[in-house]
């Protein structure tokens, strides 16, 4: 049986979202792509992809690190462990309001 | 596939009631990890260890529960008031995941029912 692995391919017609899409196959996607990395810290850090593994460890290329949604420092290249991820995002669109 | 998508409210068995029944090898019992594979193309609210909520559709899961959520709304409780962030397609690490729900109502409706509850 089938539970949460890797081989679910036939289910999935339920919404809006298509073929089932699990984290490894999100992890081999996003390769190269911009993307925004929150940590568990609430940092997030924008950049280019460059490279990652299923610990979600993470190098990336023209690294941003933004604290609470204002540019703190720049990187050429960033090494961020995975244990500190909280999520990492395809950064097609982000905004942030207070409130 | 075995698995269904679409997400059932009552799942067509009645709860089992303890130990006793749990040993049985029930072919019907309902795993953990369908109940959240039954969620797959739902939009679904992630409530995560400290002050932050998610809503999105759910794509994909694995075995730590780590999610791909799409069409993403992020919500910070913080000193300072609620932070709002969209987002396009995130990898959610499962580590800090606490509740995953069918989405129903905002969260903003029921963090005010806990504010006024106090």
């Amino acid at each position: 049986m089938s539970t949460g692995g890797a081989d679910k391919s036939g289910s999935g017609g339920g919404g809006a979202g298509g073929p089932v899409k699990t984290p490894s196959d999100f992890l081999k996607s996003i390769r190269g792509r911009p993307v925004v990395v929150k940590l568990n810290s609430g940092v997030d850090y924008r950049g280019i992809l460059a490279c990652l593994d299923g610990y979600m460890n993470i190098a990336m290329e023209q690294t941003e690190e933004y604290v609470n949604g204002q540019l703190k420092n720049k990187y050429g290249d960033a090494f961020i462990r995975g244990n500190n991820v909280l999520y990492i995002s395809t950064s097609k669109r982000s905004l942030t309001d207070g409130a | 596939a075995l698995l269904v998508a679409t997400y059932r409210p009552r799942a067509p068995q009645p709860p089992t009631t303890g130990g006793g029944a749990m040993s049985q090898n029930n072919p019907s019992q309902l795993l953990p990890s369908e109940l959240i594979d039954r969620c797959i193309g739902s939009k679904i609210w992630v409530i995560m260890k400290g002050d932050k909520e998610l809503v999105g559709t759910l794509c994909g899961f694995d075995v730590y529960v780590n999610m791909v959520l799409e069409d993403v709304t992020e919500y910070e409780y913080t000193a300072e008031g609620r932070r709002i962030t969209k987002l396009d397609q995130i990898l959610l690490n499962g580590n800090n995941i606490a509740i995953v729900r069918i989405y129903i109502r905002t969260p903003t409706s029921l963090s005010d029912c806990a504010k006024r509850a106090g």
